[in-house]
């Protein structure tokens, strides 16, 4: 690609391109630039053929070779992939703006009269069509409101305020229109960014292979934790199955031998072999529409409650008018009761406030699935911490292995590794990385592995039953004998770690420690979110008391429950919400689930499980505990904004009106007023939350 | 008044015929063709104005940024 350099600061630079970019590759050609791992961001100019590109700065030359490397070929592979190019276009509403404005003001400065009020008349038909359709519902509302404010400034002769008012409804529409494509494009990143890879049966040998390369005909197995990326019959096995995203059902449903199960779902519990029906590629779109359908369900509902006032509003504006009309006789001052309508503002403060806050999110690092979801982290009193992966880091590591009855460490190590492979939470992730570390090497030596959720795992090894999990689960569930030996090492040796527990044909071998250190921020994020009025701050763990205490104390929580099962969590926060408190969950793997579905709002870390993920209604896109704080700011500041937009807006147009029906000034100057103010509140709705 | 609506509706009904007439002769057609192509010419200039003050925009805030990142350490 031949570019020259035309703006640079350290860490930014703006290339110039030869010529301009089609529209249709700007999503492909960003992806391609983004390829590099040194770039943060990407802004395409399509039609100035320019691209800003923000870069860690170190890394400035591997930049530039990496954007002279980009090519035609590049670019038309990713446009092949690029199925993102189905989500509707976001990137253009300063255009659209600006070709709005100009517009009007062409046509204001340079169109003659006759010309003008002719425009005016064919723009009219719309509203006129949108006003006849609600009255033939029977319905006295907005649209209705609007046409009679045009259609009295065009009965008057003054094309120019009709051509105001449907400047100022167009541009609150293309505010609307980008806001809502803004939250479904928020949705389709989210489902796009789920990781695809899938476990094919090839014989007896289960290999890891990308999800697109599955064909119709192959045998996949789905555990728990992990996406469904195919179309599926279920051949063997039986799994609890969320299917939130197709159906919006929060509770998984059992699918077994026989069922079917569908890409965009996912695997809550259980193990189950798939015979793929239909690939990604056929299934990627319907995921894609099942979920931007439901999204227009995720409109807040203090934007819906202001567009209900509006409407209800209009009859009285009405009201209003016909008494002036009847008492008056001046259609000057009936024009001045229509002139003044609520709803214009109301809706264009309400969509300019909500989309700031999406942008700002999205910028800030979390992706909120609707914008109904700040309005519930505003109102939330309680917020209700996973701990593993979530308050502590998301890697916590293997810092100690014991052995015992003749079980070396290595052992100990490998077999564990062995068995918590196959399991997305990040102890597992830790003992298979700690295994992976020393290259110890483990074959799949044991039968089908049974996971308890929250507990451990089971399987056998040569016809001998092996146990891996919590002590409560080895000692009191599986009756596990600990010798007294190893019982007094891990006393010693293993203080202040989480402890995993490895049982071979009933007796205990082997120990595991896994340091699991508080995330660096955390108690200042805790401290910051009580500052912010949170009034219960609380801490779930499956952990052991001892465990969850220290991390507690550390992170200055002082309400926590340690060894709590996937149910316990989901019914502690459905407790909360019946005592009436507004609960936010934050977790990450797949024993939060279900907890995440109960909350108000349900957070997911970055790193958390697909599951999750697809439960949650806000993700990170990383692990820092104070986007969570952030969060909270920008909803308080959302909701602080729609209040006194509200009271502003009410109150000054209402002095508009008494004006205008007092006929201290003019149906033309309240129109001006109106609409400027309108204005001048949609902007300032667009300044940022913190 | 009725004579000026007279007026208005004759000269309306005489635009409604003739105009498809006008359209279809060669010279108004090439006019029409050349002013929509000029008009298409004007926005696109103007989307490409608007778009380098988006770019100009964006760098001046970049270069403010790093001003007061430099100044600050």
């Amino acid at each position: 690609m031949r570019f020259y350099i035309e703006h640079e600061v350290p860490g930014r630079m703006r290339v110039r391109l030869d010529g301009m970019i089609p529209d249709a590759d700007v999503d492909a050609l960003s992806q391609v630039v983004l390829g590099c791992p040194a770039v943060l961001d990407v802004t395409v100019f399509p039609r100035i053929g320019s691209l800003a590109v923000r870069y860690d700065s170190a890394s400035r030359e591997a930049v530039l070779v990496h954007l002279c490397r980009v090519d035609e070929e590049g670019v038309s592979a990713a446009r092949a992939e690029c199925t993102v190019a189905l989500a509707p276009r976001t990137h253009s509403l300063l255009l659209d703006l600006a070709d709005l404005v100009g517009g009007f003001y062409l046509r204001k400065w340079f169109l003659p009269y006759p010309l003008r009020a002719l425009w005016a008349l064919w723009r009219y038909r719309h509203y006129l069509w949108e006003a006849l359709r609600s009255l033939a519902r029977s319905r006295l509302d907005v649209p209705v409101l609007d046409a009679s404010a045009i259609g009295v400034s065009l009965v008057q002769r003054d094309p120019l305020t009709a051509c105001e008012t449907m400047f100022l409804l167009d541009l609150e529409e293309t505010f609307e229109d980008y806001t809502r494509a803004r939250s479904q494009n928020e949705l389709i990143y989210s489902l796009l960014a789920m990781p695809e890879s899938a476990q094919r049966i090839r014989g007896s040998e289960e290999e890891t292979v990308s999800a697109t390369d599955l064909a119709v005909g192959d045998l996949v197995v789905l555990r728990t934790g992990t996406p469904v990326p195919i179309d599926g019959t279920v051949e063997r096995g039986t799994a609890m199955v969320n299917q939130a995203a197709l159906t919006g059902e929060p509770l998984a449903v059992e699918r077994t031998v026989g069922d079917d199960v569908f890409a965009g779902t996912a695997i809550e519990e259980g193990e189950v072999f798939v015979r793929v029906r239909a690939t990604t590629g056929q299934t990627k779109l319907r995921s894609i529409v099942t979920l931007v359908e439901r999204s227009s369900s995720l409109r807040s509902e203090t934007q819906e409650r202001r567009d209900r006032l509006a409407d209800a509003i209009v009859p009285w504006n009405f009201l209003l008018a016909g008494i002036v009309g009847l008492f008056t006789r001046d259609i000057t001052k009936v024009a001045a009761a229509l002139m003044v309508d609520y709803s214009c503002a109301l809706k264009l403060t309400g969509s300019v406030s909500v989309l700031a806050a999406m942008t700002e999110s999205a910028r800030l690092g979390f992706t909120v699935k609707g914008s109904k979801h700040f309005e519930k982290v505003a109102a939330a009193d309680t917020i209700v911490f996973d701990k593993t992966g979530t308050l502590t880091e998301a890697s916590p590591r293997v810092a100690k292995v014991v052995g015992s009855q003749g079980w070396s460490r290595t052992r100990v190590l490998r077999l564990a590794a062995c068995l918590e492979e196959h399991y997305p939470h990040p102890v597992a992730r830790a003992v298979v990385n700690a295994a992976a570390e020393q290259s110890l090497k483990h074959r799949e030596r044991h039968a089908e592995v049974e996971y308890i959720v929250a507990h451990g795992l089971v399987s056998s090894l040569d016809g001998v039953r092996v146990i891996i999990g919590s002590r409560h689960f080895v000692k009191e569930d599986e009756q596990v004998y600990f010798p007294p030996e190893i019982k007094e090492r891990i006393k010693s040796e293993m203080a202040g770690l989480s402890v995993l527990y490895l049982a071979y044909d009933g007796v205990l071998v082997g120990a595991l420690g896994i340091e699991d250190p508080l995330k660096p921020g955390a108690a200042e994020a805790v401290t910051q979110l009580r500052a912010l009025g949170y009034k219960h701050v609380v801490m779930l763990t499956g952990d052991n008391y001892a465990a969850a205490k220290r991390i507690a104390e550390v992170a200055g929580i002082t309400e926590f429950q340690a060894n709590m099962l996937p149910e316990d969590k989901h019914a502690y926060v459905e407790r909360l919400r019946q005592e009436g408190h507004h609960v936010v969950m934050v977790g990450d793997g797949v024993n939060d689930s279900p907890a995440l579905s109960a909350a108000d709002v349900g957070v997911a870390m970055a790193a958390g499980t697909a599951v999750a993920r697809e439960v949650a209604d806000i993700t990170l896109t990383d692990s820092d505990l104070q986007a969570l704080v952030t969060l909270r700011r920008i909803s308080l500041g959302l909701s602080r904004r729609f209040e006194r937009s509200f009271h502003t807006i009410m109150g000054f147009n209402s002095a508009l009106l008494a004006l205008g029906i007092a006929g201290v000034i003019t149906p033309q100057t309240s129109a001006l007023l109106h609409n400027g103010s309108t204005v001048a509140l949609g902007v300032s709705a667009m300044r940022s939350y913190v | 008044m009725l004579h000026n609506r007279i007026v208005i509706a004759a000269g309306s009904f005489l635009l409604g015929t003739v105009a498809p007439a006008v359209l279809k002769s060669e010279p108004v057609h090439k006019l029409c063709v050349k002013g929509v192509a000029a008009g298409m010419r004007a926005k696109s200039r103007y989307e490409q104005i608007v778009e380098e003050a988006r770019a100009e925009a964006g760098d001046i805030v970049a270069e403010a940024l790093y001003v007061n990142m430099a100044d600050a350490k």
